[in-house]
């Protein structure tokens, strides 16, 4: 097995005004895969990695991995109900909570060694799984995708490939690392390549505020965003100076509107490339290459590691021009599921995987996106299954019954949606619900303006 | 700003911020107090640009209480309402 550990090749990273050269890199990444192991205690493979846009996420995510543990990635905004059952499914042997507001790891009190023993039958074969990450489905239930070496460098490898990142290019995912085209774009890909990394933390409002500077200062030349932050670069006064080196800029998440993608092109000469992909497959299946003739409506052509087909009920190639079920196959498709063995056998069908979301492929081979078989919200780049909101909500001891829904939403794509029936004798407000939710759940899953009935 | 715009603005900030904006001290800071990050602030500038159609300057985002994010709708609407 080749591990991504032997394929590391760093530039410099820029973060928070420092350089870090790959010598303090790896250094550090040494440091965090030393002190695991020295203080493991468990058997349990996962290692918890809550990932803010640091230096930490870098050090943590390879040293994690270096150590022979699996990395599963956590949304550092996580609510507990949502971790409570990620944990209750893989049980952590250690859990890495980065305090941002240093460089380097204070290991006691931002790595915290757990006793938890599994059940050697349960995490047996997972010797070749790096990165594990949550993902929920059609049923409410989070389940988690197993990504392995192979999976990852293959996806980052096609990356570097279509996009030409290499020694001197600079990349800079602006969108949360947890999410794993930012992880893959942003870091991985670099990471392998010998290209320079700009990381910020968007979430932050002094960050964001330096997002303009940092670009232009380091000369970024591969930009990664969601609509929204191109939105927000637009902005900025001296948006011709920041984007001047840039030779690519992909948007992903959500869907690019026609406004963003005509205000870069007509006014700055740049045209933003959009693409598609899914947790499962590591994550990129089609993007417009740089060479691509862009095609507004499509999300580009199948990635160099993978091969994209439409098919029908029975996994049956359709063709050119019908419509059906995008499936992917290729080395990016996860291994599966853990300890799912049915929902991986129900979603890797014929070695094909079934991406539950609808479209079509012309003559060139550009896919085109029409909709969804599974019941999904896509909260600007945020999945959500209206099944596992419900089951979240249900906690909630006022409630009798709830429906959660989406609304198209032309900023976010979608919005979640809410109709609250409440239990006789409750006392629950709108104001106190949304507060119970938030305190709960993870904020973008919040309803706006429920509905009580 | 009239009181119906203001009105308009909260019901708008109630709900991508989910809390009532006038439960909020309108000289403090609003957004540690709701806990907003910044890219929830640029989604929320976006609504705010789409529904009054104006455009909202970056220096919004330096903004940290509401009066001072409201002084600052104000005087796009304010713009606005020349234009006309």
């Amino acid at each position: 097995m080749s591990s991504l550990i032997d394929h590391l090749n760093f530039g410099n990273i820029y973060f928070n005004n420092k350089t870090y050269s790959p010598a303090t890199i790896l250094a550090n990444i040494d440091a965090v895969a030393e002190n695991i192991s020295k203080r493991y205690i468990s058997n349990s493979p996962f290692v918890y990695l809550f990932a803010p846009n640091h230096i930490k996420t870098v050090y943590g995510l390879f040293g994690i991995i270096k150590a022979g543990r699996v990395c599963v990635l956590v949304d550092p905004a996580l609510k507990h109900f949502e971790l409570e059952e990620m944990m209750k499914d893989a049980a952590p042997g250690a859990i890495i909570k980065p305090d941002k507001g240093t460089d380097t790891f204070d290991f006691f009190k931002e790595i915290e060694v757990k006793h938890y023993q599994l059940s050697p039958a349960r995490i047996q074969g997972l010797n070749d799984v790096a990165i594990m990450l949550y993902t929920a489905a059609d049923d409410g239930f989070a389940k988690g995708a197993m990504l392995t070496h192979a999976n990852i460098l293959a996806n980052a490898s096609s990356i570097n490939e279509i996009n030409n990142v290499k020694k001197g290019t600079v990349s800079c995912a602006l969108i949360a690392v947890h999410h794993l085209f930012a992880l893959q774009t942003g870091i991985v890909a670099p990471s392998i390549a010998g290209g320079d990394f700009i990381l910020e933390d968007i979430t932050n409002f002094k960050s964001l505020k330096n997002v303009g500077i940092q670009l232009e200062k380091n000369k970024a030349t591969h930009i990664y965003a969601v609509p929204a932050v191109y939105l927000f670069l637009r902005k900025l006064p001296q948006i011709k100076q920041i984007v001047a080196a840039a030779t690519s800029f992909v948007s992903g998440g959500a869907k690019l509107t026609r406004s963003i993608f005509d205000s870069y092109r007509n006014d700055l000469q740049c045209e933003i490339h959009e693409g598609y992909g899914i947790t499962e497959a590591s994550p990129i299946c089609a993007w417009h290459g740089p060479k691509d003739k862009i095609k507004l409506d499509s999300v580009g052509r199948s990635f160099p590691c993978c091969k994209i087909e439409i098919h029908d009920e029975n996994n049956k190639d359709l063709g050119a021009g019908q419509s059906g079920e995008i499936c992917i196959t290729g080395s990016n498709v996860m291994k599966g599921y853990f300890g799912n063995d049915s929902a991986t056998k129900s979603t890797i069908v014929d070695g094909w995987l079934r991406t539950g979301d609808i479209g079509k492929m012309d003559a060139e081979g550009y896919v085109y996106l029409t909709g969804l078989k599974k019941r999904m919200l896509n909260i600007g780049g945020n999945k959500v299954y209206p099944a596992e909101v419900e089951r979240l909500m249900r906690r909630n001891k006022n409630i009798r019954n709830v429906e959660v829904f989406g609304e198209p939403d032309e900023i976010l794509g979608d919005t979640v949606k809410a109709k609250v029936q409440l239990r006789e004798n409750s006392k629950e407000d709108q104001n106190a619900f949304i507060a119970w939710c938030s305190e709960n759940i993870t904020g973008y899953k919040v309803p706006r303006a429920p509905e009580f009935i | 700003m009239t009181e119906d715009l203001k009105k308009r603005i909260f019901a708008t900030l109630q709900k991508e911020m989910h809390v009532d904006p006038a439960s909020l001290d309108p000289d403090s800071d609003f957004r540690e107090k709701i806990n907003i990050d910044s890219m929830q602030f640029v989604t929320l500038m976006a609504r705010l640009e789409n529904e009054f159609d104006i455009e909202i300057p970056i220096s919004a985002m330096e903004a940290t209480t509401l009066n001072e994010f409201l002084g600052i709708l104000n005087v796009e609407l304010e713009k606005k309402a020349v234009l006309r």
